[in-house]
């Protein structure tokens, strides 16, 4: 679908957090650091790029995190080594004003498939990636270099067993 | 690369040219030949250069540093110098204590490679490698895997960076994040490892590289 056909769909309000998943190659445990393209092109980022909205699936926090670490795992391989970034929509588009794109968030939620299950909580961020921007390109990193500056948490994707449930 | 080189009689020495003058000290030389393996590229990245004679005799600090042994006019010849930055930086490389940590982290980047079915460059790997083992006092990076290549970024609690992705043996894609009053500016491009050296260790950008 083209991006002008996501127009009229809603849009996540400024005043919403979302968070993306971020693969091992995206995070370095070893500085607690996240590099900005986790905001890059994946495989899995058709007409956008991929988010979740935070509290769609519970109001708790925790348990919120815990459904969206569920309902992931339906649709993709989780890396070990893989972390959701959280940024807060306005704060984001406002980190990508300077590129003069044509850039917002809209609902997309996905309906149950097969073993996958439904995402009500699933968004698009239309206009990233950039058109005709390679993975890694001079534009691409900076758009990921300015939205990592807006980061406000990250949490595992893998969460270790607690020793009282071993 | 080959550098000439003129040795000069000590003070102490004389000699006889062909039609029998005498030669003071200073006034004789032979040219010697000097050869390196070393490209101007290592050269700049240690805060070196080579220069021309006629230069030399134009630097200022030449006319007050001279030598018992130059005396100008001299025949061609060329000259290892200090660059600026190399006379105000003094770069030199030091042991990075977090070394073995960030090759840990870039086998652990191959190994997801593999898992993920991401592509791996090795030159971009050895590259970085070999920019970190070259760098003077700095902190240990963060280390990430972009559309197969190496990147290492330092960003500091003011949220400036230095983002540099290893583009094969020589190519370095940089990304500068440098506060300006309250904003944050850029500075991006594509350039040679020797260069980004130079500009990430002068005196405005190496806070960032300490933190």
């Amino acid at each position: 679908m083209s991006a002008s056909s996501y127009a009229d769909r809603p849009r996540v309000d400024r005043h919403e957090n979302v968070t993306r998943y971020a693969g091992g190659s995206h995070y370095d445990a070893t500085t607690g650091e996240v590099n900005g393209s986790a905001f890059d092109r994946e495989a899995k980022d058709a007409d956008g790029l991929s988010v979740n909205r935070v509290g769609v699936l519970s109001r708790d926090k925790d348990e919120d995190r815990a459904s969206t670490r569920r309902v992931l795992a339906t649709r993709r391989t989780l890396g070990r080594t893989a972390i959701f970034v959280e940024l807060n929509v306005g704060a984001a588009l406002e980190a990508l004003a300077e590129f003069e794109e044509d850039i917002f968030m809209c609902h997309d939620a996905l309906e149950k498939e097969g073993d996958k299950a439904a995402n009500p909580a699933h968004a698009l961020v239309i206009g990233l990636p950039f058109k005709g921007e390679a993975v890694g390109s001079l534009k691409s990193e900076l758009a990921g270099d300015r939205l990592r500056g807006v980061v406000c948490d990250t949490f595992p994707v893998i969460v270790p067993l607690a020793a009282s449930d071993a | 690369m080959a550098t000439n080189s003129n040795s000069y009689l000590r003070e102490d020495q004389t000699g006889v040219d062909r039609i029998g003058k005498i030669f003071r000290p200073a006034q004789r030389f032979d040219h010697q030949l000097m050869r390196t393996r070393l490209t101007e590229e290592d050269f700049a990245e240690r805060g070196l250069r080579v220069v021309a004679m006629s230069d030399v005799l134009e630097m200022e600090n030449f006319q007050s540093s001279q030598s018992a042994f130059v005396s100008p006019p001299s025949r061609a010849s060329q000259w290892l110098e200090l660059t600026p930055a190399g006379e105000q930086n003094a770069v030199r490389p030091v042991a990075h204590a977090w070394m073995s940590i960030v090759e840990g982290r870039i086998a652990e980047l191959r190994d997801i490679a593999v898992e993920e079915d991401l592509p791996f460059d090795e030159e971009s790997a050895q590259a970085a490698v070999r920019f970190l083992r070259r760098l003077p006092r700095a902190r240990q990076p963060s280390t990430f895997l972009v559309g197969g290549n190496i990147r290492l970024v330092w960003r500091n609690q003011d949220g400036e960076q230095i983002g540099l992705q290893f583009r094969g043996a020589d190519k370095v894609q940089f990304v500068y994040l440098e506060r300006e009053g309250g904003d944050l500016d850029s500075t991006m491009g594509l350039t040679s490892a020797a260069k980004v050296m130079r500009a990430i260790t002068s005196p405005s950008m190496k806070r960032i590289l300490r933190g």
